[in-house]
């Protein structure tokens, strides 16, 4: 009934797994503990008895806050083998990550000049401290052409479309605009995909894999670049997205925001009448 | 200070660097060719001819009694005919019309809701975070008698598919009872506004959300969910008035036991009949992530004692992945109140490939038809139909096109069903261009009015089409299901909107006012043969309801998306009111946090609608007008 989807089952795991060799079956060592691990485990409950991939439930529950969403079916599985992909919020862990096992990211020295954005707060007194949500592994994002591409395909195949369209917003807000609540340095973005946000933004953290939030944050920030919108053919936005500068991690994607709130006037037609 | 040569230099920069906007930014598509929709011709008169003359068409009085002034329910009574029988106000003495209070509502997002009176106080529920407000219309300038904050969940804002909207409340018994966008209805005492009390009925985690405004009736409420694009199963669910307990809950998808049918259930065709078509109309378990949901109105009959409600569209939008019919969406039921149990279904869109939900309004007649008076109900649907439908056994009596059309070819009324174009059916990775009407159909939720006076219904509707393409989407929970990328455009004419007045029983129109945007607010209809409605771009209008010339107009500080009413002041004269607030989905490019270069954002919608900045900007006031007394 569904032979016409060219994806098969085997594809779409190897996409939900990524391509990295830290994302091979079971995780067995991580580079970085905090990256995301996505392994067998058996279902818990819903629709179709089987196994799929998820994050451990049981193992996210001992951490606490931890939520099951449901299942994650896929066209050509349903009632078949059901993927799933279990939800657990792993705010704990990731934090302590971010302080404990990324002593390198800490002491990188960036500086904190000309930073603009969300205001980062260091927990100790007196210290010229650098900002919490700086990241070593967000370097490899920038200037990654391949990054943004897979980013692309991954931001249709999670669903952020579903919200986001292709840039322009809807049930979520527009990305391509360039204003950034939350930061658009990549470890900014990266971070709101992992942690979500209150106001409707799921978190993604351990329920898709850590490579695959920062091809996503590297695609979520080629929308806004003046490359990207100026390729836009067409009524859709962010096909052919430019790779992220690195330049774009220094000034953070944040600024001012435009002179007017709806100043469309360059683009569209007056009022006829 | 003005350099005149700076000027071009800035024109030749801006677009590129400090906007950032290509060249190519959206403008609004050219309107679809005249021919490229079916004149009624084409698809021709269905069944008997029409019949004048043989009776009076009008609602019972078990359904519409006798106007008390007030407006205790957004469609005013069970029949929804939204008609007040007041009378001060007349096409002679509208142009005097002025604003006598105005209110705010603090909240910058659509306003779909009906102001309800009822003892001399004005209630009002906002979009979220749902705040209700009652107004003491007895004081001058109706100062504020109470504010409740449900707090409702912030992140239920990202499961709302199409802006944070809340179509209404309704006051019975001494009791305002609503809905709140994270799923909870509440009953607040009208005299403290303190909670008598409140039920959780949705999960947001499952992408679950309340729009809908519930009906009270009967000592029961009855509360529908969102979430068709979020691949929620739908529900209806009876509550106790007086307690809010969990009277009964019907599935819209899924086996028999679940939909509540039974041995009750007689639906009309035989493409309804059979055991668990709510299953095994769809690819497997795919039911159970297959949308259906009830999100627009539920009409209660206290004649025939009976609920009738429309089913939502199928998920997700790609009709790929879900070959069959998909009961019971896009379609109608009857059901027992006490029960739930259903007497009828009639699908209006078998496996619907467009979008195109059933909830819209129903509205409760006896019509003379084929030379018999017939209890019918009128339903507006999105795929562009004014259907007549027996509502003693679901038969539907005809079929008309209200609106542009060519995705069907008429209703064949020996099987019930729409005759499909083969031309506009979705593909995957393959634009179907110019297909009518577009997804938000020929007519949103937005509720029409009829009046016993003129016989006609006053439909505010779209004219607007759309290019499709059906996209693979996987099914993540809490997350959009929709698989389509679609651009929306204007309709032959290129006028997005229109209000038009339909006579059921000669099934025509009699006039039609164009607009140049979607008319997304309702009508209503006054005993001054007035018909009001309001724009997108904040036009507050009067027209004449014999003749459909505008009256009047006012304009409000934002645009207008939500439902008049007409009521009887202390004072003895007549008060018509509105809430502005731009928004919903065809106004999400406006109150939303959304980007008119992207057409395919907010479904599609912004395609036709990244003009509507200009126009206006977000708001949420309650405006109340009367004559100088």
């Amino acid at each position: 009934m569904y032979s016409r989807f060219p994806t098969s089952r085997k594809r779409w795991i190897r996409t939900m797994r990524g391509q990295s060799p830290a994302h091979k079956r079971g995780c067995p060592s991580r580079v970085n503990p905090c990256d995301a691990c996505v392994a067998p485990c058996p279902a818990q409950r819903g629709f179709g008895k089987k196994r799929g991939f998820c994050q451990s439930l049981r193992h996210l529950r001992r951490r606490g806050t931890s939520v099951c969403l449901g299942d994650r079916a896929l066209p050509g599985t349903i009632g078949k083998a059901v993927p799933r992909v279990c939800v657990g919020t792993l705010v704990a862990l990731l934090t302590a990550c971010h302080h404990g096992s990324s002593p390198g990211a800490a002491q990188a020295a960036v500086p904190t000049t000309n930073i603009q954005g969300v205001i980062d707060s260091a927990l100790e007194p007196g210290v010229n401290h650098t900002l919490i949500t700086t990241d070593p592994r967000a370097a490899a994002y920038y200037d990654n052409p391949q990054a943004v591409t897979d980013g692309k395909r991954l931001f249709q195949q999670y669903n952020c479309s579903g919200c986001h369209s292709s840039g322009g917003g809807g049930m979520g807000p527009s990305l391509m605009d360039g204003q950034w609540i939350y930061g658009g340095r990549l470890e900014q973005i990266h971070q709101t995909l992992v942690e979500g946000r209150p106001n409707g933004m799921p978190s993604w953290g351990g329920k898709v894999p850590d490579q695959q939030l920062w091809e996503i944050a590297a695609y979520v920030r080629s929308m806004s670049l003046p490359q990207t919108l100026a390729a836009q053919n067409g009524p859709t936005p962010s096909q052919t997205p430019a790779p992220v500068p690195k330049s774009a991690g220094q000034d953070t994607g944040w600024g001012a925001p435009p002179k007017t709130t709806n100043d469309y006037g360059t683009t569209l037609q007056g009022p006829a009448e | 200070m003005k350099n005149s040569l700076t000027v071009p230099l800035l024109l030749a920069i801006v677009p590129l660097t400090l906007t950032g906007r290509p060249a190519t930014a959206q403008t609004v598509p050219a309107p679809v060719p005249e021919n490229e929709v079916f004149t009624p011709e084409q698809i021709g008169h269905a069944l008997a001819a029409p019949t004048p003359g043989t009776g009076h068409t009008a609602a019972s009085p078990a359904n519409a009694p006798q106007d008390d002034g007030q407006w205790t329910m957004p469609s005013k009574n069970y029949a929804s005919t939204r008609y007040s029988s007041l009378a001060e106000l007349t096409p002679a003495n509208v142009k005097l019309l002025q604003p006598q209070f105005s209110f705010s509502l603090a909240v910058n997002k659509g306003q779909e809701a009906a102001p309800i009176v009822a003892d001399n106080t004005m209630y009002i529920v906002t979009a979220y975070p749902n705040y209700v407000y009652a107004l003491d219309l007895a004081k001058p300038g109706a100062p504020l008698k109470w504010k409740f904050s449900p707090w409702p969940v912030p992140a239920s804002q990202g499961v709302a598919c199409c802006d944070v909207v809340n179509r209404g409340g309704s006051v019975s018994h001494g009791k305002y009872i609503f809905n709140t966008l994270d799923g909870q209805t509440i009953a607040l005492d009208v005299k403290t506004g303190k909670p008598v009390w409140r039920t959780q009925l949705g999960n947001i985690n499952l992408g679950e959300s309340i729009t809908m405004a519930p009906v009270v009736a009967d000592g029961r409420v009855y509360v529908g969910n969102s979430g068709g694009e979020l691949g929620v199963r739908g529900w209806v669910i009876a509550l106790d008035e007086n307690s809010g307990k969990l009277l009964w809950k019907g599935w819209n998808t899924g086996p028999d036991k679940d939909v509540l049918i039974g041995p009750q259930f007689k639906p009309f065709y035989t493409s309804d009949q059979g055991t668990d078509l709510g299953v095994k109309s769809w690819p497997p378990d795919a039911w159970k992530i297959g949308g259906g949901n009830m999100w627009g109105w539920i009409s209660y009959d206290a004649e025939l004692h009976m609920i009738y409600h429309g089913t939502g569209n199928p998920g997700p939008w790609n009709q790929e992945q879900r070959p069959g019919d998909n009961k019971w969406t896009a379609g109608i039921f009857a059901r027992d109140p006490a029960s739930g149990q259903a007497h009828w279904f009639y699908q209006f869109s078998p496996h619907d490939e467009h979008d195109y939900d059933g909830i819209n309004e129903q509205i409760l007649l006896d019509m003379p038809f084929g030379g018999h008076m017939r209890k019918v109900l009128i339903h507006l649907d999105r795929n562009g139909y004014v259907y007549v439908i027996d509502r003693t056994n679901g038969q539907v009596l005809s079929a008309d096109p209200f609106g542009p059309v060519n995705s069907t070819k008429g209703v064949d009324l020996q099987t019930g069903r729409p005759i499909m174009n083969p031309d506009k059916v979705t593909k995957l990775g393959e634009t179907v261009r110019d297909i009518c009407p577009t997804a938000s159909g020929a007519k949103d939720w937005q509720p029409s009015s009829f009046s016993p006076r003129t016989g006609l219904i006053y439909i505010p509707h779209e004219n607007m089409c759309m290019d499709w393409m059906n996209e693979q989407v996987n099914y993540i929970a809490g997350t959009p299901y929709v698989g389509a990328l679609v651009h929306m455009k204007p309709g032959p004419g290129g006028n997005r909107g229109a209000v038009t007045a339909w006579d059921p029983v000669q099934r025509q129109p009699v006039w039609q006012i164009k607009e140049n945007f979607p008319v997304w607010s309702g009508t209503v209809v006054t005993g001054g043969d007035l018909v009001f409605y309001g724009t997108m771009d904040g036009w507050f209008k009067a027209a004449d309801a014999k003749t459909g010339d505008i009256l009047w107009k006012y304009k409000l500080d934002s645009g207008i998306i939500g439902q008049p009413v007409s009521y009887k002041g202390p004072d003895g004269h007549q008060y018509i009111a509105i809430l502005s607030g731009v928004g919903g989905w065809s106004g999400a490019v406006v109150s939303g946090p959304v980007d008119p270069r992207d057409g395919s954002a907010a479904l599609g919608m912004v395609s036709v609608m990244s003009d509507l900045p200009k126009y206006t900007t977000a708001g949420g006031t309650l405006y109340v007008f009367a004559l100088p007394h």
